[in-house]
């Protein structure tokens, strides 16, 4: 099988020659060739640069091998285009002027995806075509209560509480704020796959700050139309730290549900039941650590599919950024290995 | 005394569920912020009446069923050769971090009454005052650890993950040293007055059910075991703890503290076998009390009059709170349980 057809198969629970593998964060990081592009182009510059943005996106696909090929992206892009004042930086996005009010609210512009984000749409077809089926393409967006989050906090923050407060205190300007992103979300989900992408993939990192009556009330409405939009394609639903609230975010959607480090896959995928495919959930610090480390974590994420179709090899969250890139290939091969000998 | 904290501990029939506050003692409090603008965070706890009125404060002003003693999980560390600056904003700073065996082979054994004497006289005069039980508390080995070997507060303890991963001896070390350094510090709580006692683990949520059943599990588990035969009542708290209920549970504590990423019924069905504590957002105390107070009905329809419920926020009081809304909210779960 080729890449593309293994991932997108395993999305579906088909059966699979091996395991599909990729990366979350996994354009980037710390490959030569890339340290090499950072010396002269900012992050943003790479992102909003179709050419740099497809060579970035590609370079783990021939680095490690890896069945899918996300995206260089950040959430945050679609923000920005809405008329959002934002800066990345290594820690996240900072927002001059947060989101404190309903006029706040009022002032974030409709997203039109081809004028303002064409870049990337650029940039995907550009690596649709050179992948040509060694990896499936993934596109990416961020939940809505995720990137409502940054808005507010102005920052990364741990609780989130000045966003939660802003929830609590303002409740029709959050629903105003949830709409705008969520319209914008939509429009920019379909764009991408308008444009080439295969999958769609919905980070929905601090929905885990949530507990599950707040979740249900306040994002899951929201990340619910998102994932719609992207259902002519399979989408993977991830949030961190959703132990427990998985019910609640398997019910908003997503053929295949992204598991973090921090619970056991196989109680998460009897929870989120056998209709979903499952992705994860190797701890991304044990690449720190060295192959030994990697090799033992690996085989006990394994060890809980027990072979079942639907899985989807992944890190419970983003690599870090100083992993070796010799580790990500070896762990790419391993799993290949290992899984095409269960399958055979 | 009012005794239905102790109770609900051992999970006896109480006359309404006790409620108290993880942080209760705190910046939310006018007349904790008045004494702080006198006498830093480590200065209160090395007063023993300065410590004292501190932990009594909120008692007296939000009508909790239950004081926890005042301290800083970093405060016995210094007893062991740890130098710790709390850092307004920041939290526990350690200027230099421990990175290798060597580091560690420096620590010496705690003493308890040469380390942290005030807070233990603390503990005696809060104990002649209090209409309440008092908890005392420490923080978990693995969270300790992380302060110790991050230098400082981290979202995802990377550093002391690697040193786990990569060299096991030196955290199996490390972790066993902070065993031993909290087993006396919560004997020594205990023998001067306390009546429960509250692990913290503040950081645990960061790691693998798989990593935590491996290589921490073990270290706490003896940890309950160097407390066995006191009869006081032990809490087990973790956040970001959902995924890992069981493990925790496991490794001990005849109370399992729930965060609020979780519904209460949910996480009780992990531990049937335990009271639990818990589980408001904090966060639902900075918006209007209403909503608070849907939840927190919300959280006792979960407990439904189950034996072994102790109302709690599913972390520390924010520093925004309005003691106000604490001490309504304290009304609330006593008003909204009462059992006729």
């Amino acid at each position: 099988m080729i890449g593309q057809d293994r991932l997108l198969a395993a999305a579906r629970r088909q059966a699979v020659d091996a395991t599909p593998i990729w990366f979350m964060r996994q354009a980037g990081g710390s490959l030569p060739r890339y340290l090499t592009l950072r010396e002269r182009y900012s992050v943003e510059e790479i992102a909003r640069t179709p050419e740099l943005c497809a060579e970035v996106s590609l370079m783990p696909v021939e680095a490690y091998g890896v069945d899918g090929a996300v995206m260089f992206a950040d959430i945050m892009l679609p923000v920005a285009a809405m008329g959002v004042d934002l800066e990345l930086t290594s820690t996240g996005p900072v927002i001059a002027s947060p989101v404190r009010s309903a006029a706040d609210v009022e002032r974030l512009r409709p997203l039109d995806p081809e004028a303002d984000l064409g870049f990337m749409l650029e940039a995907i077809g550009t690596v649709r075509r050179a992948l040509a089926g060694r990896a499936a393409l993934i596109g990416i967006a961020g939940g809505p209560f995720t990137l409502a989050c940054y808005l507010i906090e102005g920052g990364p923050s741990r609780d989130q509480a000045r966003a939660k407060a802003f929830m609590y205190r303002e409740p029709a300007a959050w629903t105003a704020l949830m709409d705008r992103l969520t319209d914008a979300l939509c429009l920019y989900v379909a764009a991408q796959i308008r444009a080439g992408a295969q999958l769609i993939q919905v980070f929905d990192s601090w929905a885990g700050t949530l507990g599950p009556a707040d979740y249900v009330r306040f994002a899951q409405p929201y990340a619910a139309r998102v994932l719609a939009a992207g259902r002519e394609v399979p989408t993977i639903h991830f949030g961190v730290g959703t132990a427990g609230i998985l019910d609640q975010l398997a019910a908003a959607g997503g053929d295949v549900i992204g598991i973090d480090a921090r619970q056991s896959l196989g109680e998460a995928w009897a929870r989120v039941g056998p209709d979903r495919a499952i992705q994860g959930n190797l701890e991304p610090a044990r690449l720190l650590a060295g192959w030994t480390a990697v090799e033992e974590g690996t085989r006990a994420v394994l060890a809980e599919v027990a072979g079942r179709p639907g899985h989807i090899f992944n890190l419970g969250h983003a690599a870090p950024r100083e992993t070796d890139p010799g580790l990500l290939r070896e762990l790419v091969a391993f799993v290949h290995e290992i899984t095409s000998r269960e399958a055979s | 005394m009012n005794d239905r904290f102790l109770r609900a501990c051992r999970r006896e029939p109480v006359d309404a569920t006790p409620v108290w506050f993880m942080r209760q003692a705190g910046r939310s409090l006018a007349q904790y912020r008045a004494i702080r603008a006198r006498a830093t965070l480590v200065e209160i706890t090395r007063d023993a009446a300065l410590c004292a009125e501190v932990t009594l404060q909120p008692v007296r002003r939000l009508g909790v069923d239950a004081a926890i003693l005042f301290a800083d999980i970093t405060t016995p560390l210094a007893g062991i050769g740890v130098e710790v600056e709390i850092v307004d904003g920041v939290g526990p700073v350690i200027d230099r971090p421990i990175r290798s065996m060597v580091d560690i082979d420096v620590l010496h054994p705690f003493e308890p009454e040469a380390a942290v004497g005030p807070l233990l006289e603390a503990i005696r005069l809060v104990r002649r005052e209090s209409t309440v039980p008092l908890i005392g508390f420490a923080g978990a080995p693995f969270t300790l650890a992380s302060y110790l070997v991050e230098g400082r507060s981290s979202r995802d303890a990377i550093r002391l993950k690697s040193l786990m991963h990569a060299e096991p001896a030196t955290f199996d070390r490390l972790l066993a040293v902070l065993v031993d350094m909290t087993i006396g510090y919560l004997r020594a709580q205990v023998a001067a007055g306390a009546q429960a006692v509250q692990l913290f683990d503040s950081w645990v949520g960061t790691l693998s059910p798989f990593d935590y059943e491996r290589s921490v599990a073990p270290h706490v588990r003896r940890l309950f075991a160097g407390l066995d035969g006191l009869g006081v009542p032990t809490i087990h708290f973790g956040t970001d703890s959902a995924g890992l209920l069981r493990a925790m549970a496991d490794a001990g504590g005849d109370v399992i503290g729930l965060d609020w990423r979780i519904g209460l019924a949910d996480g009780w069905a992990f531990v049937p076998d335990r009271a639990v504590q818990g589980n408001l957002d904090p966060a639902l105390l900075l918006g209007p009390f209403d909503a608070a107070a849907d939840q927190a009905r919300w959280i006792l329809d979960q407990a439904a009059g189950r034996s072994g419920h102790i109302f709690n926020l599913g972390h520390g009081v924010l520093p925004a709170t309005d003691p106000d809304d604490l001490r309504r909210l304290v009304d609330l779960v006593h008003e909204t349980s009462a059992r006729r």
